[in-house]
């Protein structure tokens, strides 16, 4: 355990220290995210209080649910991003094979080795100012108690977003090149998680709850902190769920990867 | 039993075939043929503790597939590998702490970092206790000549500086074997003696076990004691330097350069002209032909203004020991 506290010191020392030296960059891809995601809060906003109510969701409230998606992704993404986009090249190049001559899994060394990113810094100040935000205009109590729920329910999201991530650099273990699966999972379906899904046919809800459980990032965790409706028919604890959800689509996302890395055949140079 | 055990090693890969133009590669969408590729075919060998062995080959001789079965990379297709006890593929991890590789010219270091940051990651990656890896730091860096640079970011590092890097990183944690693919590839005369003396060096102080890979020959003679040749994944030759030369190396060839056109080649059955360019010559001497002989009797007939002995190149003794093979066969 020791071992594993100090190599996550160095992890972060290591990841820190390679992204600061270039300051400039580093700041101009702040406030590059800042104006970009603050530009689609705003326009979401904009839309959905134009049309009041979006499955009985007003303005502030789709902020809360939007800021939650965009919080939990920097997170999870912060430790998996790298990793997950660059294990097909390391792969390709051969890079891949030093993380199995390492006395650490290799699944750990990946992550190690693709570096915690600092860059997603952006996004979780943008996600946090937002909810914040639409939390005082909705005039919500935050008490520690609902805090705590809130912390908790970001948690399983991040998990959950880091798990997409992770399954979807599985494919790189089979096919060479370019990733569709990642973009896929990550960007396309994700959308979904910008709306209530009360407000998709019955058929997509039971996707997102289910099948590729997205609405745990972000719709249960805010309808039981908002007091909405989830889709008829579906249990009432089912909002407290994330977290659970999180951990067991962590494990699942590891042991795929792992069954990948079994099917692994380095490179032949 | 010996330190490393390697019996009846096989790798194979399947090759996908792809037929001409763009109907072929359409065609392997769909309908997808292979070729076994026997990578490595057949191979035996044991090394004891503390030996330094050069395992060379051609490009494509099986060599970099042996090496990462050795190293826990690869799992072979049949056939059994033991370092120290361990099955390198079975107990990876635990291999891993015993070993330290570098894999050609794939760097393990952070490109905008200085060396010495990979040198703190590795000291808690391999739990390295402090003072062992104090004074490895201080042995590694004295000896690969490293003190100027370790400061720098290693993206402002010459090719040869992060070779060392990259060697001094692999041993900081004191492995029993060291695994070198390629280690002098592009470097050079300077580096290449810097890193074949530190080689030595490592395997006279830490008694390190070495197998290394490589087609310079100058490399072998400098510090290995033992050569292993592979081609076409299959052991070729398994035994001392001198006894390799002996057993292939049927001459050597000598370089005439000439002021002017030279003169008209006479032949005569012995020697035998390799390669002609205008103003120079390169001859393959005879068997049992000494070179004082061949240059006195060279020098005499064409009058050369330049005159130089050049020994077999790996590559060519690994070509004729090859061809050597295959008459056999």
């Amino acid at each position: 355990m020791k071992y594993y506290s100090r190599l996550l010191r160095e992890f972060f020392k290591i990841s820190v220290r390679t992204q600061l030296i270039y300051r400039g960059t580093f700041f101009a891809g702040v406030v590059g995210q800042w104006i970009g995601y603050g530009a689609t809060f705003a326009t979401l906003y904009i839309l959905v209080s134009s049309f009041d109510l979006l499955g009985g969701w007003n303005g502030s409230e789709v902020m809360v649910l939007y800021g939650l998606s965009i919080m939990s992704y920097a997170i999870g993404a912060s430790f998996f991003f790298n990793f997950a986009r660059n294990l097909s090249m390391r792969i390709r190049s051969g890079e891949f094979d030093a993380s199995l001559t390492k006395p650490l899994h290799p699944f750990l060394h990946e992550v190690f080795a693709g570096g915690w990113n600092i860059g997603y810094f952006s996004h979780f100040t943008v996600s946090l100012i937002v909810i914040i935000l639409a939390l005082t205009q909705l005039d919500y109590h935050i008490t520690p108690g609902r805090f705590f729920y809130l912390v908790l329910m970001v948690f399983g999201a991040s998990l959950i977003q880091a798990s997409a991530l992770i399954a979807s650099s599985t494919m790189s273990f089979f096919t060479v090149g370019s990733n569709p699966v990642l973009d896929f999972l990550v960007y396309d379906v994700k959308e979904f998680t910008n709306y209530p899904i009360t407000v998709f046919p019955k058929g997509i809800q039971f996707i997102l709850t289910f099948l590729l459980p997205f609405a745990f990032i972000n719709f249960y965790p805010a309808s039981a902190l908002l007091g909405k409706a989830i889709p008829e028919g579906y249990p009432v604890l089912l909002p407290y769920f994330s977290p659970v959800v999180g951990v067991v689509l962590f494990a699942l996302s590891i042991l795929l990867w792992n069954w990948g890395l079994k099917n692994y055949k380095s490179t032949g140079s | 039993m010996s330190f490393i055990e390697v019996r009846n090693l096989c790798k194979e890969y399947r090759i996908v075939q792809t037929e001409k133009g763009i109907s072929g590669a359409v065609k392997s969408l769909f309908h997808r043929q292979y070729t076994v590729k026997q990578a490595v075919n057949d191979v035996s060998f044991s090394l004891e503790k503390g030996e330094v062995v050069g395992y060379i080959g051609p490009n494509g001789a099986g060599k970099s597939t042996t090496m990462k079965m050795l190293s826990g990379v690869l799992i072979p297709t049949s056939g059994s590998v033991e370092v120290g006890g361990l099955v390198p593929y079975r107990q990876r991890r635990e291999n891993a702490r015993h070993i330290g590789v570098v894999f050609g010219q794939r760097s393990q270091l952070y490109w905008d970092l200085p060396i010495s940051d990979t040198f703190d990651l590795y000291e808690s990656l391999y739990d390295i206790p402090k003072e062992k890896f104090r004074k490895n730091c201080a042995f590694y860096t004295e000896l690969l000549e490293m003190g100027d640079f370790i400061g720098q970011p290693v993206r402002q590092l010459s090719l040869g500086q992060k070779m060392k890097a990259n060697i001094a990183i692999a041993l900081l944690h004191d492995p029993d074997v060291l695994y070198l693919d390629e280690p002098t590839i592009g470097l050079d005369v300077t580096s290449k003696k810097v890193l074949r003396d530190a080689i030595r060096s490592i395997n006279e102080e830490k008694k390190t076990t070495i197998m290394l890979t490589t087609h310079d020959m100058e490399d072998i003679e400098a510090v290995c004691q033992r050569l292993i040749m592979i081609d076409h994944g299959k052991k070729l030759f398994d035994g001392t330097l001198r006894d390799f030369r002996a057993k292939y190396n049927d001459g050597f060839s000598i370089k005439l350069e000439f002021d002017t056109v030279p003169p008209a080649w006479q032949e005569d059955g012995r020697y035998s002209l390799a390669e002609q360019s205008e103003q120079q010559w390169i001859i393959r001497a005879p068997e049992g032909v000494s070179a004082k002989d061949a240059m006195i009797e060279l020098i005499g007939l064409y009058h050369p203004i330049n005159l130089y002995v050049q020994e077999e190149r790996i590559e060519d003794i690994v070509r004729s020991a090859y061809a050597v093979h295959n008459r056999e066969e």
